[in-house]
């Protein structure tokens, strides 16, 4: 499999050697349509989601919360019933119902109390809604969530650098590569191979860093 | 050195407000590819102001840029309204005593020795007499001590006709001897141009009605340097250390501190600190009343604070310019030149731009201080007494005249810089540019921590509205009787809390006590108090933060925008290493040229490339915007 590889691979080789070329740029010429080191570096950002207008957004949201309240919704619902009860001795009674105009003798009404007698109701039914706004204007300038995201900021942006850093090492890496296999291309087989693998590789660890795009860019792809 | 170049480019690509260039905007390269005066620029004299009746010595321009003053060495005052084109006096100059010297001293010891004898027969003539002879011998030590002008004799000296002819006497002599020059400093007010003083060596004078008018408010201090304060304070350098007005300069009060006996020459203020260059070592305070000496005693003769990078500025000395980047706990030495004639420093606009002059003229820098540039073309007078700054060009005052920067003539030659840089000014520009670009990048810059300062004075507000119904019908079955009661209402609530504010909403019951029928609803009021209680704990523990490997909780923003900002500025440091790395590598690759072979050069354009690969994604690209762009 290998083995099939890298013939295809030292089949798709250009053929050529450094009497065809006058100047570098006309060996570099040969790479043109290849992306660029820039657009390499767009593919990555992309990829690794470490562009800075992402810090940018990420930085305005954490400062734009801060404008908007914490908002409190409360209701409440009371349904209250109460009963009174009360326990009254003949002579109240007498008293009571004499005021009512009945008539009973205090013989009728004996020494022990009488009850307990249901003598008051009320209801009692409330509802309350309440409304809070509240907004901490200080972290308006200076929040924790701020300097939460400027640290994670200042991750991302070491992300990113790292990322680039290995993306244009690898891409330079391999153009070298490619430049040594086109000015010295009556080599070696086996060496040729060799740098066929190592060219593959390299191709595949950009992939890795740019999602395949790299690759998609390509010309022969 | 080139650990020093990087610091200072560091120091270029600080956070000062503005530094950084706007989020996804392309680099601003322009500003520091703009050529330094040096390169463009030459001096030239204003017409008729070297004819002054004596040498200049100091030069003040009102904050709203109508006016000038010009003080002359014997201590005249001078005016201008046209940009300091034409002057006219305001004040006359200390008229010199018309005394032979030798005269005087002379008199004076004949003056002294009769009070001497007085006062000895004074003594004599009983104990119960002597106050006339203990007053006069301390008058004499006070006319020693305090310089006290002939015009103006102390209070205290009523011991007698020869003693007060002995003061005078002295206190001429003195005054003649400590001073060199009978004006010192003039000064406007940088907040208030309607108050300007002045340092003679008669002592403080001062104009409240934009100099046109002087009086002297201070016959005891001959400034040399002054320095406006918050709330009215006036700090004045003397020759026998600080002084202080309340009052706008109509006051002044002489402290006891660690100043006290120092020439100060001159005074600077930033990041709630005062810092005083004097001949006994620099001086610096918190609220220029308690003042410790940063460094060693050496003389310090001007400072300069760095508005881009907190806890840095400049200092002259005898041994040379001197920098430190922390407040003052250590020192570097800047600039490859020997300039031990240094009097002063000025700020130019623009990152790391500075003036530095004195007698060996006008040296100008725009790397922070580390390479210098004499701007020397046109000025035929070195001896640089002061420069104003005027919309970040400097005009200064030499000995004989007032000079001022304009572009040279097309064809007219300028005199190469005396320095030998090791890149040129131009590639200096460009890389500092870089720098500053790549450590100010958007994640980078720590301008946002700056809001910090602000924190304090913005509020919580909380607002809360309620509204309540309620119905409520009692019956009394004995008496037959009903009543009902049905109510109906609302509130609203407005609240402003300054400072720590954590518990403002603890409790929905703070707004319900407002309808306090309602709050009387005990268990609805319990259950919310109880919910409250568990929201301010869930609260408090969301509060808590990881940054790195340390746990922040409320309230510790401060702390924690520290830690955070000397990550970044680590973070930055090497940032700024690998951008001077790789752009010291193309310069040498770039210097080197390619080698003769076809594969060599196919190398050396590809390493150049790569070299301007790792520029751009340290600088979003900024450095293939600001060359032609090559890929490879």
């Amino acid at each position: 499999m290998i083995l099939a590889l890298s013939l295809a691979l030292v089949c798709s080789l250009p053929v050529a050697s450094a009497a065809d070329f006058s100047s570098p740029e006309e060996v570099l010429a040969s790479f043109k349509n290849e992306p660029s080191i820039g657009e390499v570096h767009a593919m990555a950002l992309e990829y690794s989601k470490t562009d800075s207008r992402y810090v940018d957004a990420w930085l305005k949201a954490s400062k734009a919360a801060a404008a908007l309240p914490r908002i409190e919704l409360a209701y409440g619902y009371k349904n209250g019933f109460d009963t009174d009860y009360g326990y009254y001795t003949p002579e109240e009674i007498s008293d009571d119902v004499a005021e009512d105009g009945e008539v009973l003798t205090e013989d009728d009404a004996s020494s022990q109390a009488y009850g307990p007698f249901e003598t008051a109701q009320a209801v009692d039914i409330d509802h309350a809604a309440i409304v809070k706004a509240r907004w901490e204007l200080n972290k308006l300038v200076m929040s924790s969530d701020q300097i939460r995201m400027i640290s994670e900021a200042q991750d991302i942006v070491k992300l990113r650098d790292k990322v680039l850093e290995d993306v244009t090492r690898l891409y330079f890496e391999r153009r070298r590569l490619q430049v040594d296999l086109l000015l010295n291309s009556g080599g070696e087989m086996k060496k040729r191979v060799s740098d066929q693998l190592r060219l593959a590789e390299l191709t595949a660890q950009l992939d890795a860093f740019t999602g395949g795009r790299f690759s998609r860019a390509l010309p022969n792809k | 050195m080139a650990g020093l170049l990087l610091l200072a480019l560091v120091a270029l690509a600080q956070d000062a407000p503005g530094a950084s260039p706007p989020a996804g905007a392309p680099a601003r390269l322009v500003p520091l590819l703009e050529a330094p005066f040096h390169s463009t620029e030459g001096w030239v004299e204003e017409r008729g102001t070297s004819s002054f009746q004596s040498r200049l010595v100091s030069m003040s321009r009102a904050a709203d840029g109508g006016a000038w003053l010009l003080l002359l060495e014997d201590g005249t005052l001078l005016r201008s309204l046209d940009g300091a084109r034409s002057w006219s006096r305001v004040l006359r100059g200390v008229e010199a005593p018309d005394l032979d010297e030798e005269h005087l001293l002379l008199e004076g010891e004949s003056y002294a020795g009769e009070a001497a004898d007085e006062a000895a027969e004074t003594s004599t003539e009983g104990f119960d007499d002597s106050s006339d002879s203990e007053d006069y011998s301390d008058d004499s030590q006070s006319s020693e001590g305090e310089a006290a002008p002939a015009e103006a004799p102390s209070e205290a000296s009523t011991g007698g006709e020869a003693a007060i002819d002995a003061q005078d006497i002295d206190a001429l002599v003195d005054r003649d001897a400590a001073l060199d020059s009978m004006g010192l400093a003039v000064w406007f007010h940088p907040d208030d141009p309607s108050i300007a003083l002045a340092g003679r060596g008669d002592g403080l004078w001062r104009s409240v009605d934009g100099g046109v008018r002087w009086a002297l408010v201070d016959a005891d201090a001959s400034a040399t340097c002054f320095l406006a304060m918050p709330g009215g304070v006036i700090l004045a350098g003397t020759a026998r250390g600080l002084r202080t007005s309340p009052d706008n300069g109509g006051r002044w009060i002489d402290a006891v501190d660690a100043t006290d006996g120092a020439r100060v020459y001159a005074l600077d203020s930033r990041w709630g600190r005062v810092f005083a260059a004097s001949d006994k070592g620099l001086f610096t305070s918190e609220d220029a009343l308690r003042w410790r000496r940063l460094g060693a005693a050496d003389p310090a003769y001007a400072v300069l604070s760095d508005p881009g990078w907190e806890g840095g500025f400049w200092v002259t000395t005898g041994a040379g310019l001197l920098r430190s980047d922390d407040m003052g706990q250590s020192f570097l030495r800047m600039g490859r030149q020997s300039m031990l004639a240094l009097r002063g420093l000025s700020a130019l606009s623009g990152q790391g731009r500075v003036l530095a002059w004195g007698d060996d003229g006008v040296w100008e820098s725009i790397d922070g201080g580390v390479t210098w540039h004499a701007l020397a073309y046109g000025l035929r007078d070195p001896h640089v007494r002061a420069v104003v700054v005027v919309d970040g060009r400097p005009v200064v005052a030499t000995s004989t005249g007032v000079w001022r920067l304009q572009p040279v003539r097309l064809g007219a030659r300028i005199t190469p810089e005396p320095v030998a840089p090791a890149v040129e000014a131009s590639a200096e520009d460009q890389l500092a540019t870089l720098v500053r670009v790549a450590t100010t990048r958007r994640g980078l810059d720590l301008e946002t921590l700056h809001g910090l300062r602000w924190r304090p004075f913005l509020p919580t507000v909380q607002l809360a509205a309620g509204a309540w119904q309620g119905l409520s019908r009692d019956s009394a079955y004995l008496t037959g009787q009903t009543d009902q009661d049905e109510q109906l209402g609302w509130s609203f609530t407005a609240k402003l809390c300054f400072g720590g504010c954590v518990s403002l909403l603890g409790s929905v019951a703070e707004v319900e006590d407002d309808y306090s029928d309602y709050a009387e609803a005990a268990a609805y009021d319990g259950e919310e108090s109880a919910e409250a209680r568990e929201d301010a704990t869930g609260e408090a523990a969301d509060d808590l933060y990881v940054i790195g490997d340390e746990v922040y909780g409320e309230n510790a923003e401060p702390l924690a925008a520290a830690n955070v900002a000397q990550k970044v500025r680590n973070y930055r440091f090497s940032v700024a290493d690998q951008v001077v790395s790789a752009w010291t590598a193309i310069r040498r690759l770039t210097d080197a040229g390619p080698p003769g072979s076809l594969g060599g050069s196919v190398d050396h354009m590809l390493q150049l490339a790569e070299l301007s690969a790792r520029l751009d994604l340290y600088t979003d690209g900024a450095y293939s915007r600001a060359t032609i762009p090559e890929s490879p």
